[in-house]
């Protein structure tokens, strides 16, 4: 896993350069942070295109207008903040409430050392997409993202114990499900 | 809890440790896309593309405006620095707009010849006239 610190810092260090106008700068911040933010518009979204579309309007709104990233105290709150409204709107537009029955539109990967385990890893992103997206984007943002419930307080402009609150109940949802498909699955 | 009516126990902490590892564990088992990488750095391009030619027409915009003030401001009668008119060139201009006192002598002069011809139409219609009814009365004269 990264370290956070230094995460941190090279956002903050691209964010700079493409606001001098470095070009390749955008490359660099895609390579470092595309993967984190697709997933936490995917668990809002909760489909893959409609995830990555919001991504590419937050990075492109961040190519026009570089300043905002690069001045923002917390660059990387502050790009998370900005593909979960993103999301959000996304997810309005369509109107897709229903979740999918299945994760066909997701593009999967699975290392070959985790071949066992792809049941399970199938499992969570099938419960995560039954959640309610404010759920759903605090497990992300909580066990993903390995932020606190201040810090994902901020990112969601609530307060920590509303984010708290919101973690218990999805954690609580996912263990049902999870340990239900358990049961079906001895082997996963 | 309780939460749309659903209530839910609270979970064993050993339960939700090995529950929070299993979520982890999936946590790149989604991938991004091959294509949005190259979708987003080519509209990124395409944009700045767009903007910089913006920049460059507004720009161009800016430096015809001043260049026409520059140049509006060096013709303009007013100004200190612009050349006197030629005396021909000042007569015409001084008729053609009747302001100040070169074109009022100007329109004077325009009445002037215009009361002087209506002055000689007059008198060759009066001459005209007189010969006519002298021409009248002698051709009454040999009729009579």
């Amino acid at each position: 896993m990264t370290d956070p610190g230094d995460f941190t810092h090279r956002v903050h260090q691209y964010a700079a350069q493409l606001a001098q106008g470095e070009v390749g700068a955008l490359g660099l911040l895609f390579d470092l942070t595309a993967r984190r933010l697709v997933r936490l518009a995917i668990a809002i979204t909760r489909h893959q295109q409609d995830g990555e579309d919001a991504v590419q309007t937050v990075l492109i709104h961040l190519a026009a207008q570089p300043a905002h990233l690069a001045r923002a105290v917390c660059p990387w709150a502050y790009l998370l903040r900005m593909v979960r409204n993103e999301a959000l709107v996304a997810l309005r537009r369509k109107q897709r409430w229903e979740s999918p029955v299945n994760l066909s539109d997701l593009n999967t990967h699975c290392p070959v050392d985790e071949l066992e385990r792809e049941e399970s890893h199938r499992a969570v992103w099938a419960a995560l997409r039954c959640l309610p997206p404010e759920q759903a984007e605090v497990i992300v943002l909580k066990i993903w993202e390995g932020l606190t419930f201040a810090e994902i307080g901020k990112v969601l402009d609530t307060s920590p114990n509303t984010a708290a609150s919101r973690y218990q109940y999805a954690i609580a949802k996912l263990g049902r499900r999870l340990l239900n498909h358990q049961r079906e699955v001895p082997h996963g | 809890m309780v939460e749309n009516g659903a209530y839910f126990e609270p979970m064993d902490s050993g339960v939700t440790n090995e529950l929070e590892a299993r979520i982890l564990a999936a946590r790149d088992y989604v991938r991004v896309s091959d294509d949005l990488r190259p979708r987003v750095l080519e509209t990124a391009r395409s944009q700045w593309r767009d903007m910089r030619a913006r920049g460059y027409i507004e720009l161009a915009a800016v430096m015809a405006l001043a260049a026409s003030a520059v140049v509006a401001a060096f013709r303009s009668p007013s100004s200190p620095t612009s050349e006197p008119l030629s005396g021909k060139g000042r007569i015409a201009d001084v008729r053609d707009s009747g302001h100040g006192s070169g074109p009022d002598r100007a329109n004077w002069t325009l009445v002037d010849a215009f009361t002087e011809l209506r002055r000689r139409q007059t008198e060759t219609l009066r001459i005209t006239r007189v010969s006519t009814r002298a021409d009248d009365s002698a051709d009454r004269d040999v009729f009579l």
